[in-house]
């Protein structure tokens, strides 16, 4: 290392990897000119760091404080409470999720079998056995699937029962 | 609350619980108005900053990336609001009035060695000479106290460049107060 590099790399001492350091460290050994300048320049840096430690005065923290705080933008608690409560829908353990996915498969199956029933079709929401009354091609597909799936859930379910009988 | 841990206000704070952000205003106050104060030189300003700083961390809440120290992020918005400013014409009328002003309070401490308080003054006074980003790593890196990694993370710099605008920060401010700095070994220049 010749000295001018080893000015830069005095500079920025502190920054350097320890390999950098030892490189220094012995081109220090060997440069008196080199070892003087390394002296000054640390006594300089240390007037910095010496700083560090000083912290500008507020003269009312408090006070200073109070205003940032009115100066704030206001947000309602409550809408974030809202909020909240929205995305917590989202972050269901699998057990609700299997509840509410459970009572919406029992919404579905039997919703429709009170509405069919109903004496004024004109009091009916506009939604019956879970599809909505406009009918086109997808929803038609879909109500076929889903009278599928409501035989075969029906079927477990009258298998429970009777298996709940039978151990009575 | 007062004692909670800083994720947990910050949690608080993100609810929109204005006594929790006020807990965080209370511990970061010092340290951002400091950090204001170094760039700016002047305390009106430096309160603007501080203010402005806080108002932009409530506004931003909901992006604050845990894994960065809040301490950094609020280093981050405040270093940009302070070069924001030293940008600004009409910082840089300011800074010429200050320069004026300071000329006249240090006529008098040229051979002794500075208290803390004076010794600040100077060596800020001396940062607003330099480059904005030679300034701010200045700042950041010796009048702070922060770590490399801190402060790539606050400039949004490559470690080659903090370390290069470091390097020419340290020649000129090394070189601007090689005359105060006076011990009975040292008195060579
Ligand atoms: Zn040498």
């Amino acid at each position: 290392m010749n000295c001018k590099k080893a000015e830069q790399h005095i500079i920025l001492y502190s920054e350097l990897s320890i390999a950098e350091k030892t490189q220094v460290d012995i081109h220090l050994e060997n440069c008196v000119a080199c070892q003087r300048m390394f002296t000054t320049l640390q006594q300089r840096q240390s007037i910095f760091n010496n700083i560090q430690s000083w912290n500008a005065a507020i003269k009312d923290p408090v006070a200073f404080t109070d205003q940032i705080m009115e100066a704030l933008p206001k947000k309602s608690v409550q809408a974030e409470k809202k909020r909240n409560t929205f995305s917590a829908l989202f972050n269901w353990t699998p057990l609700q999720t299997g509840l509410v996915a459970c009572s919406l498969i029992l919404f579905f199956t039997f919703g429709g079998e009170f509405s069919r029933h109903a004496p004024n079709p004109q009091l009916q929401p506009p939604i019956k056995n879970g599809i909505v009354l406009s009918i086109n091609l997808q929803d038609l597909i879909q109500a076929k699937r889903e009278r599928a799936a409501r035989i075969s859930l029906a079927d477990i379910i009258r298998k429970n029962q009777s298996l709940a009988l039978s151990k009575k | 609350m007062h004692e909670l841990p800083e994720t947990e206000l910050i949690q608080k704070a993100q609810q929109g619980h204005p006594l929790a952000f006020r807990y965080l205003v209370e511990r970061h106050q010092k340290m951002t108005y400091t950090l204001a104060y170094r760039f700016l030189n002047n305390a009106d300003d430096a309160k603007d900053i501080v203010q402005e700083a806080f108002i932009r961390i409530w506004k931003n809440l909901d992006q604050y990336k845990p894994e960065v120290k809040f301490s950094t992020w609020l280093y981050k918005i405040t270093t940009n609001l302070c070069l924001d400013r030293i940008k600004s014409k009409h910082h840089q009328q300011q800074k010429n009035q200050v320069s004026e002003d300071f000329k006249i309070a240090s006529s008098t401490t040229p051979e002794k060695i500075l208290e803390q308080e004076e010794l600040a003054a100077f060596v800020h006074h001396a940062a607003q000479t330099l480059t904005p980003k030679q300034q701010a790593v200045f700042i950041l890196s010796d009048l702070q106290g922060l770590s490399m990694n801190e402060i790539e993370e606050s400039l949004g710099m490559s470690k080659g460049n903090i370390k290069s605008n470091l390097y020419y920060a340290r020649l000129a401010m090394q070189e601007k107060i090689k005359n105060i700095f006076f011990t009975p070994s040292t008195i060579t220049s």
